[in-house]
């Protein structure tokens, strides 16, 4: 390779790319942190009023709450998608026929629009006409709200999503029990060691890097969930029980037109986002067995 | 499988996985069946309240499964069509009961299609979503062909930046950008659906790893020999790419067709509109109309499913590199 | 040959080849589209007005039909209708059109939006356009349609499509049960006897209820603003910060369709279950809004029945809907074909067919007096009812922050319903809030 000749014509390769994301990815951020300064609703001129967007944030009930329901859902949905995916994924690891189909199965919620989907489970979950309600009758199980039930639409949400989001998981953590060398069970099965003693000792810390990868990817999306909150409750939920972050924010930028309000609120969501990055970075890597 | 288990063990174990396996199948395929079925149901079929679990549409159950409320239901259609062929029948003037025409088997289609614009919808997103993956493939691979073979100044720096882009989060961005397009007028325009997403980092990340790894001294060979840098770009480098491509083309186009929140944003009306976008509004426009929406759910999901099952390989491929970026 | 060696660029071909057909589609469909919005006039010398709104369905069927008359009968201007879809779009779209300065010449909107666009200098004051017009059409116009109008003593919005809630019953229902079907229920008492009389007579052997007696939507906020002013309530005051959803008319209110429900006699549908649940006679009263009238007619298969909404102590209602701005875009000649448009849509003549056929109060009085009113009236009997009620009509606060108190209300009125506790620990909560969220309102 000829060190010394510097190629300039490179720039051009990457102007149309870097242009792009300049301008549309990257400058907004910078014009949002600013924004989150003002209170603008784009007709009138925007009106400065520093700190007081954040002021009326840590004020506010409604953001609270939907930082528990944020929470909520992301406690629930993620350790529930990783045990069941992993589950799903053990037993798919055995050598056993037809994998491929079992695969393409599990996989297809993954693909299908969320959209469609979050319709779908809507009917489900109808109270008078939806698969639900009928399928408990048949146990003599009364009938029940569901979406428009307080204590049930959050765990509805949930549900959905764990299903939308299973098959991705799974083919994630089949790569990565597969990487596992096969001999190592050999040897402990030899040894005398139990099923369960196997998966402690063998399975879970070899496992370790992908689970943390799987618990990473879905902690930060769990957080920014909103396409199922707009498409089944729309409105954030019977008594707001399902207004997440995201959709708290878009509620105040796109319904309400408090831009600066809402670029406040994001600027927070951002910030807890890095810090779960962070927190995991330093703390649970630390955990993970690399082998 | 752990070796060491007694054979008849080791059937009836795998009967047990293949148990679990197929009951978790069923869940996971059971919301699409119910969806494909329903949307060939009229309304009244679809608005029972009673116990049982009606699968099948009336035009298709074989008749033993029939309960009595079905046969009557069926019976009652049955008349009502008559009665509405009788008024047909007769020269407008003449009709004497101003009758609602019978729900027959591709009504809920029809009227996804014809009268709520889902086909204009489909054309739009198969404009959008074919212009993004062409566009940002083609635009990608210029950039990861520069990162990868030429040397330039900060090259490093660029591209590590780049990266970082990659972990800003979207919604921070959706205002600005709002903003961004009213003030260029772009709001409500093809240019607004597509131009921020034809530079992918994603994509220009992926192939810069796959051109890294293809033999160095292709590129020295083929410029001493009078090669430009564009023709090595055309007519060796693309060539070569072709299963990276791939697997971003359907990656991308998949992204794109399930585009949701970036269209719902930034375009209004009818006619720009993107089918998740048109679904949502569907949705939420005629909120009880259970058959339609089913048709319509079933359409928005109809290309994506068609073409994951002739490239499954790929899709699920595409998807799981995704994910292993560390 | 080539396809067999290369199928990746087969693949591409065929895909650039789907590429070229949808776009030549997409400009086919844009084309019939835009010829069929032309309706074929010729735009010639005409001004063009441009006019969005939200008349979807049935309603913008009618819409365009008349814009369409309008610019056949003249040709000094050429009005192009723009529906939205929803209020909600709608909105967006007014503000995104505002920053990028491409904002239409007439709009339908609410009066909180007109407030901004007073605030913004963004429309034109209606008694201006009135100033130079012969006729007196003030003295014409509905009173509280007039006042709807009006901000600080000036008219600054027309009045455009206002709707009224009505009772809609099941008249084959009434007969079965031996109620006689042209007397409905005139007040809430008379309401909850005859929800007790139906459901009774309707129940099946086993107890369950076949026919419900009355329905509604959860969280209502419009019929229990009629309530509460039926039962002589007030809502709000602007100038003392002050609500009144604790007094005794809100208890009332609030507590006369809990007890329905809790009694079974009522059900409170989520969205529009209640619609639903009326068209396929499982509820034999609903109160909706007489524009449904409009989307359920062709899908009922019995006889029905509307009437006004039964009162209380008093007789009220409160008006939904929107009005119309005209906007000050810096020519003049739009804002005369914008003023002119509506003038003609709101005439006398006009006015009564648009009101006929999509059930909106017409704006003028003498559209209720006009032979086209008085001849759909013979013909259809379910016409009439709903305009009585516009003797005792009001309109909810034109508060800025009016939208968000009534997210609140929504809120607690559905958890009133789902919880059906007293009444009064719901309204308690809920006036409180109301009136934090008063006294940080500026207007």
């Amino acid at each position: 390779m000829n060190d010394k000749k510097v190629d300039w014509g490179a720039y051009g390769y990457l102007f149309p790319v870097v242009g792009i994301i300049l301008c549309f990815h990257v400058l907004p951020i910078f014009y949002s942190l600013a924004i989150s300064f003002y209170e603008w609703d784009l007709m009138s001129d925007p009106q400065w009023v520093g700190l007081d967007n954040f002021r009326r944030l840590a004020d506010d009930p409604m953001f609270y709450k939907s930082l528990w329901n944020t929470f909520y859902y992301a406690m629930v949905s993620v350790p529930l998608s990783i045990f069941a995916a992993l589950g799903v994924a053990m037993l798919l690891n055995n050598t056993i026929s037809g994998i491929g189909i079992y695969r393409t199965i599990y996989f297809l919620p993954v693909i299908t629009s969320i959209n469609a989907v979050a319709i779908v489970w809507n009917f489900i979950y109808h109270p008078d006409y939806g698969l639900l309600n009928k399928l408990l009758a048949l146990a003599d199980i009364g009938p029940r709200l569901w979406l428009q039930d307080p204590f049930w639409a959050m765990p509805c949400i949930i549900l959905m999503s764990v299903w939308k989001g299973l098959g991705y998981n799974v083919v994630i953590f089949l790569a990565g029990l597969q990487n596992i060398p096969k001999y190592l069970y050999e040897a402990a099965t030899i040894d005398g060691a139990s099923r369960s003693q196997q998966f402690r000792s063998i399975t879970w810390p070899l496992l370790s890097p992908t689970t943390f990868f799987v618990f990473v990817m879905s902690a930060i999306g769990s957080f920014q969930v909103f396409s199922q909150i707009y498409m089944m409750t729309p409105r954030g939920g019977p008594m707001k029980s399902t207004m997440v972050i995201v959709f708290y924010l878009y509620q105040k930028a796109f319904v309400k037109f408090e831009f600066g309000y809402a670029l406040a609120i994001a600027f927070v969501l951002f910030l807890m986002i890095f810090g779960v990055t962070l927190f995991n970075k330093l703390y649970l890597e630390k955990k993970v067995h690399y082998s | 499988m752990p070796a060491g288990l007694l054979p008849d063990m080791k059937n009836s174990y795998h009967l047990v996985v293949h148990f679990l396996l197929i009951v978790g199948a069923v869940f996971m395929l059971f919301p699409f069946l119910w969806m494909i079925t329903t949307s060939f149901k009229g309304e009244d079929e679809i608005l029972k309240t009673g116990k049982e679990i009606v699968l099948l549409p009336d035009a298709w159950r074989p008749g033993f499964l029939n309960s009595a409320e079905d046969d009557e239901r069926i019976r009652q259609t049955e008349i009502q069509r008559k009665a509405w062929e009788e008024q047909a029948a007769l020269p407008p003037a003449s009709r004497t009961k101003r009758l609602s025409k019978p729900f027959s088997t591709f009504d809920n289609f029809r009227e996804v299609w014809d009268k709520q614009d889902f086909y204009r919808y489909f054309l739009n997103t198969l404009y959008v979503s074919i212009t993004i993956t062409i566009t940002s493939l083609f635009l990608a691979s210029l950039a990861a062909y520069a990162f990868s073979f030429f040397k330039f100044p900060f090259k490093d720096a660029i591209f590590m930046l780049l990266l970082g882009t990659m972990m800003l989060p979207q919604q921070a961005l959706l205002i600005p950008d709002y903003i961004l397009l009213s003030k260029l007028n772009w709001v409500n325009t093809y240019a607004a659906l597509i131009v921020p997403w034809v530079a992918s980092i994603f994509s220009v990340f992926f192939l810069r790893q796959f051109f890294l790894q293809l033999p160095k001294d292709l590129f020295e060979a083929a410029t001493i020999d009078g090669c430009s840098r564009f023709q090595f770009y055309y007519k060796i480098l693309l060539p070569l790419s072709k299963p990276p491509m791939v697997t971003l083309g359907i990656f991308t186009f998949l992204g794109s067709w399930n585009s949701f929140v970036w269209p719902l944003i930034v375009t209004n009306d009818k006619e720009l509109r993107v089918i998740q976008v048109g679904l949502s509004y569907f949705n939420s426009e005629s909120g009880t109309q259970w058959g339609p929406l089913m048709a319509a759910s079933t359409l928005t999901i109809l290309p994506l499913v068609i073409l994951y099952f002739f490239a499954q390989k790929q899709f699920v491929e595409s998807q799981a590199t995704t994910g292993m970026k560390e | 040959m080539l396809i067999r060696e290369q199928p990746e660029s087969a693949f591409l071909v065929g895909v650039i080849l789907l590429w070229l057909v949808t776009i030549v589609e997409i400009m086919h469909d844009d084309a019939d589209k835009r010829a069929a919005a032309m309706s074929g006039i010729e735009l010639g010398t005409r001004t063009e007005v441009v006019f969005w709104h939200a008349m979807g369905g049935p309603l913008g069927v009618v819409m365009d039909d008349l814009i369409v008359r309008f610019n056949k009968e003249q040709s000094k201007y050429f009005v192009r209708g723009v529906g939205m879809g929803s209020y909600d779009i709608l909105d967006k779209k007014i503000l995104a059109s505002i920053v990028a300065k491409s904002a239409p010449d007439i709009s339908q909107n609410y009066e909180t939006l007109t407030k901004k666009l007073i605030k913004a200098k963004k429309i034109v004051c209606i008694d201006d356009l009135l100033a130079s017009e012969t006729e007196d059409i003030k003295a014409d116009i509905i009173p509280v349609l007039l006042r709807n109008n009006t901000y600080n003593g000036r008219l600054w919005s027309f009045p455009f499509n206002k709707s009224v809630p009505v009772l809609y019953y099941n008249k084959d229902l009434f007969r079965k049960a031996g109620l006689d079907p042209e007397m409905p229920p005139r007040n809430l008492d008379q309401l909850a006897s005859y929800a007790r009389h139906i459901t009774g007579f309707f129940r099946k052997g086993n107890g369950e209820a076949a026919v419900i007696g009355f329905g509604t939507g959860k969280g209502n906020i419009w019929t229990f603003l009629c309530r509460l002013l039926q039962f002589n309530g007030k809502m709000v005051d602007e100038i003392e910060k002050k609500s009144f959803f604790d007094e005794e008319p809100a208890r009332k209110a609030l507590g006369v369709i809990l007890d329905m429900v809790e009694e079974g006699i009522a059900v409170e549908g989520q969205g529009f279950d209640h619609q639903n649940d009326f068209k396929s006679q499982r509820v034999a009263m609903i109160e909706n809004s007489i524009v449904s009238k409009v989307f359920m007619e062709a899908g009922i298969k019995f006889d029905f029945g509307v009437a006004p909404l039964p009162g209380a102590a008093t007789n009220a209602i409160v008006l939904s809907g929107t009005n119309i701005n005209i906007f000050n875009n810096g020519n003049p000649e739009k804002v005369k074909g914008a003023w002119e448009f509506v003038k003609w849509f709101t005439s006398t003549d006009i006015g009564a067919e648009w009101s006929v056929r999509t059930t909106y109060i017409p704006v003028r009085r003498s559209s209720l007096k006009s032979r086209f009113f008085l001849d759909a009236m013979k013909k259809d009997p379910n016409i009439a009812p709903p305009y009585v009620q516009l003797d005792y009509a009001y309109f909810e606060p034109r508060l800025s922050c009016w939208f968000e108190i009534r997210d609140l209300m929504a809120d607690f009125l559905e958890e009133a319903s789902i919880e059906r506790g007293p009444p009064g620990k719901y309204l308690t909560k809920m006036n409180q809030e109301i009136e934090g969220i008063l006294r940080h309102a500026t207007d």
